[in-house]
């Protein structure tokens, strides 16, 4: 009989396609009948849940190896788009499902801006442009509002352009940057990271603005609630902040 | 077995903005006492010895083929000009030069490209090498598209970066500017990157070079 070992869910997209999961499952190698596909569903739990498509390599694998570690099979049920109970387990050869856990996800929702480290004016633009500059320190908070407080979580982000661009601004870079602990928040917390802003723009000084969606990604996992960006040539403000 | 290697020291690219160094101070007689790379780019090689001398790189490596060939080399109480010697043993037709405090690695002729450009305007208050480079991109963008009107990006600077002084460096290359930052620094490479495009909306400073910061060496003091 199939038993999961260990299992532990690393990453949990809202939108249903899929659940990055690890296993370690010891699989009854002398079992050899093909899988039914009708028989995905744990029967206490067939109202929340329907089994995803399943992988033929693991049922591949499964019957001919005695130690198998991915993919296993999953399945989420998200009653909003915030959080997630995810169940997950593995159908045996014998359509037996074992499950291994469920856990209440956390998702991250938004990014907000908590430190201001300078807001200025930038020097740096190319002769007969100006702009500004301005770095923020920031934490990842859930629905709920609570903050996520892990270190060294890879944070990207996409920035695009509103239809509003008075300033005729053209993308450059977006950035990267890892959570970590900040010293000089006040109290100091973890799970902080940076992020850096600037333009430059023929049109200031001036009286225009330019309008722009950030959104930033967390551990690969894009945030629901985007920021609004605001550039002006007197400043920069994230989300009103 | 190592190839010989003919090293062009060519001192005639001086900037007035660094001091040149006597010929005893040559930056490619910095010692590497143990230095090796195994089956890396030359381009990735040769940032590994700048990296281990603590020597200022500019490192031409905008023909593709210089990515694809690997090297092996190891070299035992070699100097810099001698370990950059056996790694572009392997590409024919590139020189090394100095340039001020820099040690520059270009092809020896062919095609100009965008860094040859001569930056008609280029003065700058203090500022990290970071935000220069971002500088002197923007300022080549608009110096060869001037429709363009703005530029919107993300700013952030490298722990190992550090604040370079005002300058004035008007009517030097791209290059040479590039040379001039990364010199100034001490402790950086700049590395001219492939680039088949054209400097549309959404190019970047990345698609045609990238600063490299060296890490701390153990027992090194920052300057």
């Amino acid at each position: 009989v199939d038993q999961v070992r260990t299992g532990a869910g690393v990453y949990v997209p809202a939108d249903g396609s899929a659940v990055r999961l690890q296993f370690s499952v010891e699989v009854d190698a002398n079992c050899s009948r093909p899988p039914n596909p009708t028989y995905y569903a744990y029967p206490q739990h067939s109202y929340l849940y329907t089994w995803s498509n399943i992988d033929p390599s693991f049922w591949l694998l499964a019957g001919f190896s005695l130690a198998q570690t991915n993919p296993p099979y999953y399945n989420q049920y998200c009653p909003n788009p915030y959080i997630c109970p995810v169940a997950y387990g593995v159908a045996s050869i014998l359509n037996f499902v074992d499950f291994a856990d469920f856990l209440d996800m956390r998702i991250p929702f938004r990014g907000v801006p908590y430190r201001n480290v300078y807001s200025e004016a930038y020097t740096l633009c190319a002769s007969g442009t100006a702009g500004w500059t301005r770095k923020v320190f920031g934490q990842v908070f859930d629905v709920g509002g609570v903050a996520f407080v892990q270190d060294g979580i890879p944070m990207t982000e996409q920035v695009f352009l509103s239809s509003r661009n008075d300033l005729e601004l053209s993308r450059f870079d977006t950035g990267n940057t890892t959570t970590s602990y900040d010293p000089y928040a006040q109290p100091p917390r973890h799970g902080a990271y940076d992020d850096w802003f600037f333009f430059c723009s023929k049109h200031c000084p001036g009286a225009e603005e330019t309008d722009a969606i950030q959104t930033l990604i967390w551990n690969g996992f894009g945030l629901f609630h985007s920021n609004l960006l605001i550039y002006k040539c007197s400043g920069i403000t994230v989300d009103g902040h | 077995m190592t190839k010989p290697v003919l090293i062009f020291l060519c001192n005639a690219l001086l900037l007035t903005a660094g001091p040149s160094l006597a010929q005893s101070d040559s930056p490619l007689r910095a010692p590497l006492p143990q230095f090796g790379v195994h089956n890396a780019s030359i381009p990735d090689a040769l940032l590994q010895a700048g990296q281990q001398s603590g020597v200022p790189l500019g490192i031409d490596a905008s023909d593709p083929k210089l990515w694809k060939t690997r090297v092996s080399v190891r070299a035992q109480n070699a100097n810099l000009g001698e370990a950059l010697g056996q790694i572009l043993a392997a590409a024919p037709g590139y020189t090394i030069a100095q340039d001020g405090r820099t040690v520059v690695i270009r092809r020896a002729s062919g095609p100009g490209d965008l860094l040859d450009t001569r930056i008609l305007e280029f003065r700058s208050v203090a500022g990290s090498a970071g935000d220069l480079s971002l500088k002197l991109w923007m300022t080549l963008v608009l110096q060869l598209s001037p429709s363009r009107q703005g530029f919107l990006g993300f700013n952030r600077t490298s722990p190992l970066d550090k604040l370079l002084p005002a300058s004035d460096l008007s009517g030097k290359t791209a290059w040479e500017i590039l040379d001039w930052i990364v010199g100034t620094h001490g402790s950086a490479a700049w590395v001219a990157v492939p680039f088949t495009g054209e400097l549309g909306e959404s190019s970047t400073q990345r698609d045609l070079w990238r600063l490299e910061f060296y890490p701390n060496r153990p027992g090194s003091s920052q300057r």
